[in-house]
């Protein structure tokens, strides 16, 4: 026999000698199951025993699972206890537990132990250098044989995980100045963080249990009532009004706490604060409705009053008084800017305390006040006395002298009142405005310083004036416009010293009309100084072509309207224009009438001075009839001084009214100015006029203005 | 047991126990075996268990036909053994362990 039968014999017998312990071993039920090979793959049969459901239960559940014996050898492990272990499963089971603690063996017998007792949180070491921490529970099985400890071991990753979350939210919330508030379902405070004692003043550890409405007031409460209510969040700016937080504005969202179901569980309240941001916004709300002089509401402040009193609709009438102070321009002249600004803080003070607890004052333009008077009764007549009786009482108050340190009078102001009465319905806030500023004009044309209130009369004046500042705005565009000259004749020798320009309006209804009624809206049409160009323009190219023409020699007058005078257009564009025809300015005559110097501030003195300078010549119209003094006759740089019409008829009326003409003469002459009469229509009165010493005329003695 | 020593003895048992599930028997053949192992092959032995429920595509390799059982994988020839292991004698000659005494 080789070496090599004797090896085989050796194998065959050994597994003979396995088959035989094999089939000992099942026989004696010495096995928990038989693995038969099958086309796909073992088949494993159990005997009775060897508890396969449990098993399966074991390996279907999360935890790892793991049975070891009292002196710590690990007997079984399911698949999630080798993966928290970090171990392959073949190497779990029968090892010991030490190798996979960092533990002695007393120690770690000693922790299983007392898992049985109470869950053990360890952290378990695995061989990549990381470690995992679990809760450990156990439990000790008697058994026949021998006490087994039955351990299931939770992976407590993610609850760490979320612990340390919670712990950052926590910081976070207890770390920020916002307010964060939870409610329980019945609004009692739950949990408040340090931002909201702070910003709503109170004790952060007083505040548990209480009602929300207690704690923040029934702002919030109401609040988060709502949010309850309506199942969604709820946000508005809520003003702190008591306590440690008052003053302060808090913009506080109130929103629903739901569990999983959908269930209410308490409501969220965050808070902001908005204090900065409300005072800025209160501050330019002010400031959007009030003058800054004063400190009196403006005009959106006096229509929201208005509106306002309108709305409450009792049948009781108020009154709107406009108040416009007379010649204020010529009180900065005299002041000084600073000066108009104190006479304005002063009347809008005298103003305001002359008032009745239901009236209010507004400043609604440079000069301009108004003041509301509410709740004047259901009769009208009533009302409207008692708005001209607090009127009446206004222009007394504001008369009060203004005087210097010395105690002097520097000046009286007078004031303008316009007074309209409604009873709030019908009428606009802008409407009644309108009305009262109407009346306020009646008031400055019938001689300033008086009251006068809107009527029908002045409605109806009130909307032909209106339609008359729309026909204004159409006359240049249509070519409505004409100019019309009357000769100015020489009272010695009857020769034609010059023409006057006069304006006539082609109206498209009324036909050929004097311009009057025009030139009064034109100023509101803002139509004075294109109206002013054209005069001009067509005046200069008549005196050209007179020129050009016929060889005249003489000057041509042109009117001149108020709003054309001060602001430079005049010196800029007149001696240009009159260059650019050929002519010389002393051919050019301005006639501006006596409230031009009246009413104008010094920059229409200058600028009629620089205008005569150039050598244009400045005649003073209608003389007599307005305010002019002797003084005002040496302010003006004049050439001419033209007598009105009235006082010439008046010389030869019967019967003859006194004697007006001579003295006027008289103190041109010794102003050294040239006199023109208008108006001569009679020989007789021509003659007069040259026996006082008068130079020129005017009339239709010498021929009526032609085109 | 994830490492392997190697004492001056020179031969190195590497081990598999099979096992069906958290048996009284399993546990059994488990300490038995460690038992053994630990008087006899201390140092120079590797012990994988397998649960044959939990891993049964090991178990046709190893061919195995009932357990519990322990297969020799190392030294060669591959030996089989079946049943709890209670037999200290039994193991050791299934083993080949010479034991001096």
């Amino acid at each position: 026999m080789t070496d090599e039968d004797a090896a085989t014999i050796r194998r065959l017998t050994e597994e003979l000698d396995t088959a035989r312990a094999t089939l000992e071993a099942i026989g004696s039920g010495a096995v928990d199951a038989i693995v038969v090979d099958g086309p796909t793959g073992p088949r494993i049969f159990s005997l009775a025993g060897s508890g396969e459901v449990y098993q399966t239960f074991v390996e279907a559940m999360n935890e790892g699972a793991v049975t070891v014996s009292l002196d710590g050898l690990v007997l079984y492990a399911n698949r999630q206890a080798a993966s928290l272990f970090g171990v392959p499963l073949t190497n779990l089971i029968g090892s010991r537990l030490t190798e996979h603690l960092d533990l002695t063996h007393a120690a770690a017998i000693t922790l299983l132990g007392r898992s049985s007792a109470h869950p053990q949180q360890v952290a378990i070491p695995r061989p990549d250098g990381t470690s995992v921490q679990v809760l450990l529970s156990g439990r000790v099985v008697e058994s026949p044989e021998e006490g087994i400890f039955c351990v299931v071991i939770t992976d407590l990753t993610d609850i760490v995980a979320g612990q340390v979350a919670s712990q950052r939210l926590a910081a976070l919330v207890d770390g920020t100045e916002e307010c964060v508030v939870v409610l329980d379902v019945a609004l009692r405070v739950e949990s408040v963080n340090q931002g909201a004692a702070t910003m709503f003043g109170f004790d952060r550890h007083a505040a548990a249990g209480e009602p929300v409405a207690t704690v923040f007031g029934e702002d919030v409460a109401d609040l988060a009532c709502r949010a309850a209510r309506d199942r969604c969040s709820h946000r508005e700016d809520v003003s702190i009004r008591t306590g440690g937080g008052a003053g302060t504005v808090v913009l506080v969202t109130a929103a629903p706490v739901v569990d999983g179901q959908g269930g209410l569980t308490g409501i969220s309240l965050l808070g902001h604060d908005v204090t900065a941001r409300h005072s800025a916004q209160a501050r330019l709300a002010h400031q959007a409705a009030h003058d800054q002089l004063t400190g009196l509401p403006n005009r959106t402040g006096l229509l929201d009053c208005i509106a306002e009193q309108m709305d409450v609709r009792s049948g009781s009438h108020m009154a709107l008084l406009f108040v416009d102070i007379d010649r204020f321009k010529q009180v900065n002249d005299t002041l000084g800017h600073s000066g108009g600004d104190d006479l304005l803080r002063s009347l809008a003070q005298r103003i305001s305390t002359s008032l009745r607890p239901q009236d209010s004052a507004a400043r609604v333009g440079g000069d301009e006040f108004v003041v509301l008077c509410a709740d004047l009764g259901p009769d009208r007549g009533a009302a409207q006395a008692a708005a001209v009786g607090v009127a009446d009482r206004l222009l007394e108050l504001i008369a009060e002298p203004i005087r210097d340190e010395g105690g002097r009078t520097v000046l009286v102001p007078s004031a303008s009142i316009g007074v309209a009465v409604t009873r709030g319905t019908g009428l606009s806030a802008e409407g009644l405005l309108h009305d009262a500023d109407t009346a306020m004009y009646r008031a400055k044309q019938r001689g300033r310083s008086r009251v006068e209130v809107f009527d029908a009369d002045l409605r109806v004046q009130t909307l032909r004036r209106e339609r008359t500042v729309a026909d204004a705005r159409r006359v240049l565009e249509e070519d409505q416009l004409r100019l019309w000259y009357q000769p100015v004749v020489g009272l010695t020798d009857g020769l034609t010293v010059g023409y006057e320009a006069l304006l006539r309006w082609q109206h498209p209804e009324l036909g050929m009309t004097e311009p009057r009624v025009l030139l009064e809206v034109a100023d509101d049409a803002g139509m004075s100084v294109l109206i002013g160009d054209w005069v001009i323009d067509r005046a200069l190219e008549h005196l050209r072509d007179l020129t050009v023409q016929r060889g005249y020699a003489g000057f041509m007058s042109i009117n001149m309207a108020a709003a054309q005078i001060g602001h430079g257009r005049l010196i800029e564009r007149l001696p240009r224009r009159t260059h650019q025809l050929g002519l010389v300015p002393s051919r050019v005559c301005l006639e501006v009438t006596e409230d031009v110097s009246l009413d104008r501030s010094e920059r229409t003195i200058e600028e009629l001075a620089s205008l005569a300078d150039a050598g244009f010549r400045l005649a003073l119209d209608d003389f007599g009839t307005g305010y002019a003094s002797l003084t005002h006759l040496h302010r003006l740089p004049l050439t001419y001084l033209k007598i009105d019409k009235s006082f010439v008829g008046a010389m030869t009326a019967v019967p003859p009214s006194p004697m007006m003409v001579a003295p006027i003469i008289h103190l041109a002459k010794a102003a050294g100015l040239q006199v023109v009469a208008e108006g001569v229509e009679t020989r007789v009165q021509e003659t007069m006029l040259r026996d006082l010493g008068c130079d020129f005329s005017q009339g239709f003695l010498h021929g009526a203005p032609t085109a | 047991m994830t490492e392997t020593p190697v004492d001056d003895r020179g031969t190195v048992y590497v081990l598999r126990l099979f096992v069906a599930g958290p048996t009284a028997r399993s546990s059994r053949a488990l300490r038995n075996l460690r038992a053994v192992c630990d008087a006899h092959l201390a140092g120079r032995y590797e012990l994988e268990v397998v649960d044959i429920y939990q891993q049964p595509e090991l178990v046709r390799t190893a061919q195995i036909v009932a357990v519990p059982a322990l297969v020799r994988e190392l030294p060669k020839p591959v030996r089989q053994i079946v049943g709890d292991l209670s037999v200290e004698a039994t193991v050791l000659r299934g083993l080949d362990i010479e034991v001096r005494r």
